[in-house]
This record gives C-alpha cells, structure tokens and sequence, in this order.
C-alpha cells in the first residue's frame, strides 16, 4: 500500500467564493500533499488565497501568517513578493481567470499542522493562465502559531470560481 | 503514484543526534527523503545532507548545488557552486520549537554506478525571526552507487537534533 492515503476530495460544481477542507489534518500524518486543479471564474483574473481552520471549526484570522514567493512569469521578469503578519496565505494556490482553457493549478504540502507544539509549514508550487499568459509560483509559508490545525480554507478573492477538485493526501510514517 | 516507506528515524527525549543516517537504496528509482519538525537544541543549527556509500557517510568533495533562498526579511538570493562541497544544505537557521525546519528532496540515479547522483529538494523553515526556504538542485558529480543520504547537524551531543525530528526515506513507483 502507498504511504500516500487520500483522506479527502471536495470538488467545486457551482459560483463559490470560498471552500473550506474541514477535519482532514489529525493526529494520525505530519505531512499533508493538497493538489487543486482547475479552479476557474466566469468574470476575470483573480488571487486564490489560503487560511487554516483550528481544532473548533473556525477559520484563523490572526495576523500570524508569514510568506514569500518567487512568481515564475512567461510574459515579464520574475517577481519576488513576500509577506509577514498576514492574515492569510495570499496568492498561495496562484490565479485563476474566466477564459475558455484558462484555470489554475497547484500542489502544496503542509508540515505538521495539527501538531500543537510546532507552527504549520507549507511549500507551494502553482501553474496557471491568465489574460493570456502564464504565471507559476514556487513558495513557502508559515503560521506562526501553535494551535492544533484541522482544515484549511480556499479564498476566491475576486469573484465565485464555478469549478475545480481538492485532493488531501496524508503521508504515512511507520516507526 | 505510490510512496514505499524505506526507513526512517524519529528522534526522541533524551536520544538526541548529530548524525542520521537512512540507507535501503537498492533500486533505479526515484527516492524521496523527507525532514519534519527538525529542531536542534540552540538556535543556529545547520542540517546538510550526504550521500552513503555502503552506508558509510560520502565525503568526496564533488557536488554542486544551485538554489534560490526564498525568504521574508529581504531579496532573495541566488547561489550556485561549483566549487565541490560535499554535501546539500537543508539549512543554515535550524533552532529550537516552535522553531523547526522541513524539507522534501528527491533523489535520482543514486544506485547507478554509471551516472551522477542528482536531488531537487525544497525547505520551508523557520530561523527564530524569519520564514526561509531554499529551493534548489543539486548534482554529485561520481558515477558511485548510493545506497542512502546521512543527515548531519553542526550542534552535538545533547543539542543535536531534538525529540520530534523526524527523517523518512521512501521509494517513488
């Protein structure tokens, strides 16, 4: 058997502004693979934001979200963007846009988020089209708190995506 | 996709280490060592990674490595070298928890005895200030057979790597 186990799959079918992965981070992984493919929008270009969601089923909100990214574009210079005492992952799952082909991307793994005496880690590398072009992110993350993480929240910044699937995996440690 | 767990190591109180070493290579494919909540006993910690050869730590100095240090306290840099180290660093920043670093490396052609030995690893990690990641890839430039990677701290004794850090080495299929 793989020591890569699917613990959850949410797909998108209808306008959404958010999506929340409830209960999929437990005592039973550290590590976490999340692959989202295809989110797209029916009005235009637009950030895909994160937040993680503690042990009581609420989102955190605090300012304890620290970032930075390397934005790989075909159609400029690369650019740097970072960030510290955020409140969000923002731009951590790339951009999505409305046209025919053009969606987004991304997988991320997640290091030890429902392990209370350690703060949750995240890489991130995304693909997607927007306006015609293309960007892709190569990106790290943390959330500089020690609560107990059992979920994560997508955020369609702009505007509703209309599509798109969610995998968590959990990575299997035998001692 | 399928991961087989080949070895591992987790750390616990009171049997802290300098050194890790996980061997089981024994085959042509893709291998994937993972590093979780390393933590070392004072801030400043390095992890840097060896190949094994018969399971003893490799320390010809022909490896190169190219990587961009993502980070929030400023540009990032780009660093490429080729004047022959002899190990890939996870990082330079490693301290104590809630202070931790974790990476993924990938290893390719490390059974061959006919090609180099190349990695890709990523780090997302923390220093005690500062979120930081080098992303990077990295070649040993020998067509020696490795059967497996030592993971090596710069602190020893009782301040090497803490109860909790955790290595794991699995087969790619």
């Amino acid at each position: 058997m793989s020591a890569l186990r699917l613990i959850n799959e949410t797909l998108v079918t209808s306008a959404v502004s958010t999506v929340s992965v409830t209960d999929v981070f437990s005592a039973d992984f550290d590590i976490y693979k999340v692959t989202c493919e295809n989110f797209s929008n029916s009005t235009g270009a637009q950030n895909i934001d994160l937040k993680f969601i503690n042990a009581s089923g609420s989102v955190i909100t605090s300012s304890q979200y620290d970032w930075a990214y390397l934005r790989l574009n075909d159609y400029t210079s690369f650019t740097e963007v970072r960030n510290t005492n955020d409140t969000n992952w923002e731009n951590f799952w790339g951009k999505s846009d409305s046209a025919s082909g053009e969606t987004q991307n991304a997988v991320a793994y997640f290091f030890n988020p429902y392990l209370s005496s350690s703060y949750t880690f995240g890489l991130v590398q995304s693909s997607n089209a927007l306006n015609g072009q293309l960007q892709a992110i190569k990106g790290i993350g943390v959330l500089t708190e020690t609560s107990s993480v059992t979920g994560f929240q997508i955020a369609f910044n702009s505007y509703a995506s209309n599509n798109g699937k969610i995998r968590t995996y959990g990575l299997r440690v035998d001692s | 996709m399928a991961l087989v767990q080949i070895n591992n190591h987790i750390v616990t109180a009171g049997n802290e280490v300098q050194n890790v070493t996980l061997t089981g290579i024994n085959t042509d494919d893709v291998y994937m060592l993972v590093g979780n909540n390393l933590s070392v006993g004072s801030a400043g910690g390095v992890c840097d990674v060896y190949a094994t050869t018969s399971g003893s730590q490799d320390t010809t100095a022909n490896n190169e490595v190219a990587w961009l240090d993502l980070k929030t306290s400023g540009s990032y840099q780009k660093f490429g070298n080729t004047s022959n180290q002899s190990m890939w660093r996870v990082t330079d920043g490693m301290g104590v928890l809630p202070t931790s670093a974790n990476f993924i490396m990938h290893l390719y052609n490390f059974n061959s005895s006919s090609e180099y030995s190349y990695i890709t690893m990523e780090v997302s990690s923390w220093n005690g200030s500062n979120l930081r990641g080098y992303v990077q890839g990295g070649v040993k430039k020998e067509t020696t057979a490795h059967d497996g990677v030592l993971i090596n701290t710069n602190q020893s004794g009782g301040g090497g790597f803490q109860a909790g850090s955790q290595f794991t080495l699995y087969k790619v299929t």
